[in-house]
């Protein structure tokens, strides 16, 4: 452990000042994208048991829907109307995946594999019908804040750092509605022990459809946040549903405090990564994060259970 | 006599079903010499290979093996590899590669054996991931996005070629009915149904499931191998997410735990893909839309169905004698 302080120390102290800071900052901001992508996905696998991937499409759809709304539904340029656009996508994002879940997995939601299954047959199938609709290359959306910021030698993109305040927001908001209201303390129990909750009067059912918004909500908000700064394209979907399982994962499965560190975890080491090595690695560390502990601790760094 | 009746190749015990699709997809270019559909059919046969040596393991373990392109992708890329810059002849590949696929499904197999349900799942599409993105990575070996291109044929004619995939096929189908009926399937199925139990009985779980595994990416990469040489160029579409996932969906759709239903799945679903064709711009996102429909339709596959199983002469045509499969 010692050694690899040290070890790291020296990495750092490699980086000099400047890179440090870039580190830090842009490492931080990818933390708050992906603790708001993996915390819904690993809600959802608590409450549900549902492995959803079609987690990265909410995300996608997150994206895209911002883009249908400011510029093909709204299509006004006053300043709200961005902020509309956005509210509105992550609305009917939840609807959607709520929707989804009372159509399509209510029905066989103890089976795995038909989760599975279905949520990556219909991601493919939204992906294809927004390459269809849209094309392939891509789809643009205004910046909330135009601009950027020059932070101790760091130029940061003003859209970027919204990403902070937000995260800041809603990781305790979602805290306290899951500690403090009936409805939260319901998933909490959920997803402790389902028949027990089920044995205490909690409408399971009713429950699980509750996180499914909830859960699609917060991946189309990183989505939406995030559409001004990256393409939409078709294939972003991909991305952050490895990410989600990697930082799930690494976090231990059920563990949403685990989640959020690893989401800053995986942040910071990517960052390091492109800068040290090579941007190419960047996509592989969440792979080989996710064979590296399911090999050696499948419980993940707060998880609790190892089956 | 006894013993005669069980043996696997008695084919009056065999699915007719699955006897029907193999003859009729043997004698189709007697009938018709039309290269474009002997080219469709024999993608279809590949994918066949692909679906029913995933059902192996996953259909009879139920583990599922989301990262099926690590097989299918990677012996293509070792067969194109070794073709290309050693120019071995294309037995000598597929035949290295095979084995190599066969090995790495030990290796992985022997790695994520304890782990199961959506975490095994994960850890295959991450081994599969990290092969895709080393494909890119060390693209002097792998030609990158292009892949490699001018591999050897596997023989002179598109008909000969037709027919040493349909061979395989046949090959296949057999040897994983054999195996299936064998002892070792029967124990996988135990596994399904309780892995403790199948453990308190003495069984060493770990060695069936590792087995089954191997078997599953031997079979694969002979199938990865052949069908880089047969299109004779091999690229990252062989290793991406989307190949796993569509071998999922074939076997899936077909019926899982049953080998006639990936075969029938991957054989009917290929062809509809092509027939889709008619309406190109649309066609993708018809096919997974009507994908989605099969699988709300009949979770279990359609060789699955509760009505297929109350209907004997049904369950007879389709699943043959003794291929009844319990879901548990």
């Amino acid at each position: 452990m010692c050694q690899n302080q040290k070890a790291f120390r020296k990495t750092i102290y490699l980086l000099g000042h400047k890179k440090k800071m870039d580190v830090l900052i842009i490492g931080t901001i990818r933390g708050s994208l992906y603790s708001l992508i993996a915390i819904g996905f690993v809600l959802i696998f608590s409450v549900g048991g549902i492995l959803n991937l079609a987690h990265g499409t909410f995300y996608m759809l997150g994206a895209y829907l911002t883009f249908i709304f400011y510029h093909l539904v709204l299509h006004s340029g006053a300043g709200g109307t961005l902020v509309l656009s956005m509210v509105l996508a992550v609305a009917s994002v939840a609807a959607l995946a709520c929707l989804v879940y009372y159509l399509l997995l209510r029905k066989k939601i103890e089976s795995l594999i038909y989760t599975m299954v279905m949520t990556l047959a219909l991601a493919l199938f939204v992906s294809e019908i927004m390459s269809l609709l849209f094309g392939v290359s891509g789809s643009s959306v205004p910046s909330l804040i135009e601009g950027h910021l020059v932070i101790s030698g760091v130029k940061i993109i003003n859209h970027q750092l919204i990403l902070l305040p937000i995260a800041a927001l809603i990781l305790p908001g979602l805290w306290i509605f899951l500690k403090k209201t009936k409805m939260g303390q319901s998933i909490d129990a959920v997803s402790q022990h389902r028949t027990g909750a089920l044995l205490m009067g909690v409408s399971v059912e009713k429950v699980t459809l509750v996180t499914s918004g909830l859960s699609s909500g917060l991946a189309a908000l990183a989505g939406a946040l995030i559409a001004p700064v990256s393409a939409v394209v078709p294939e972003m979907w991909l991305f952050p549903l490895i990410k989600a399982f990697a930082i799930a994962i690494l976090g231990g499965m059920g563990s949403l405090t685990g989640s959020i560190i690893a989401s800053f975890l995986l942040g910071y080491a990517e960052v390091l990564t492109s800068f040290l090595i090579s941007e190419q690695l960047t996509e592989m560390i969440s792979l080989v994060v996710i064979v590296f502990v399911l090999i050696f601790k499948p419980a993940g760094i707060m998880g609790y259970k190892s089956s | 006599m006894g013993k005669l009746k069980n043996l696997p190749f008695n084919l009056s015990q065999q699915s007719p079903l699955g006897l029907m699709i193999l003859v009729a997809l043997g004698a189709f270019p007697l009938f018709s010499r039309n290269l474009l559909y002997v080219e469709i059919l024999k993608v279809a046969a590949l994918y066949a290979i692909f679906a029913m040596s995933w059902d192996i393991l996953t259909g009879y373990t139920h583990e599922v093996n989301f990262g099926f392109a690590f097989f299918v992708g990677g012996a293509g890329y070792m067969s194109g590899a070794l073709n290309s810059f050693l120019s071995f002849s294309p037995a000598l590949c597929i035949s290295l590669s095979a084995l190599a696929a066969g090995l790495s499904g030990v290796l992985i197999g022997y790695l994520t054996l304890r782990l199961k349900g959506p975490y095994f799942s994960m850890a295959t599409l991450a081994f599969a991931g990290i092969l895709y993105k080393l494909a890119f990575i060390f693209y002097k070996f792998t030609g990158g996005e292009e892949g490699l291109s001018g591999l050897h044929s596997l023989t002179p004619s598109p008909i000969t070629d037709f027919y040493l995939i349909w061979a395989i096929t046949v090959v296949a189908y057999f040897w994983l009915i054999f195996y299936a009926r064998s002892k070792h399937g029967i124990i996988l199925k135990a596994i399904r149904a309780d892995e403790d139990v199948a453990q308190s009985s003495g069984i060493n779980t770990a060695y069936y499931k590792v087995e089954a595994f191997a078997l599953s990416g031997f079979l694969a990469g002979i199938g990865g191998a052949v069908f880089s040489h047969a299109q004779m160029n091999v690229g990252p579409t062989m290793l991406s997410g989307a190949l796993s996932v569509l071998v999922v969906l074939l076997a899936m759709i077909g019926g899982m735990g049953t080998i006639v239903g990936p075969l029938a799945g991957a054989i009917f679903l290929s062809i509809l893909n092509e027939a889709l064709r008619v309406v190109e711009a649309y066609r993708i996102v018809i096919y997974t839309g009507l994908l989605i429909v099969f699988i709300y339709l009949a979770p279990e596959g359609f060789m699955n169905l509760a009505f297929v199983k109350r209907t004997p002469w049904l369950k007879r045509f389709l699943l043959g004698k003794e291929g009844s499969h319990e879901p548990s």
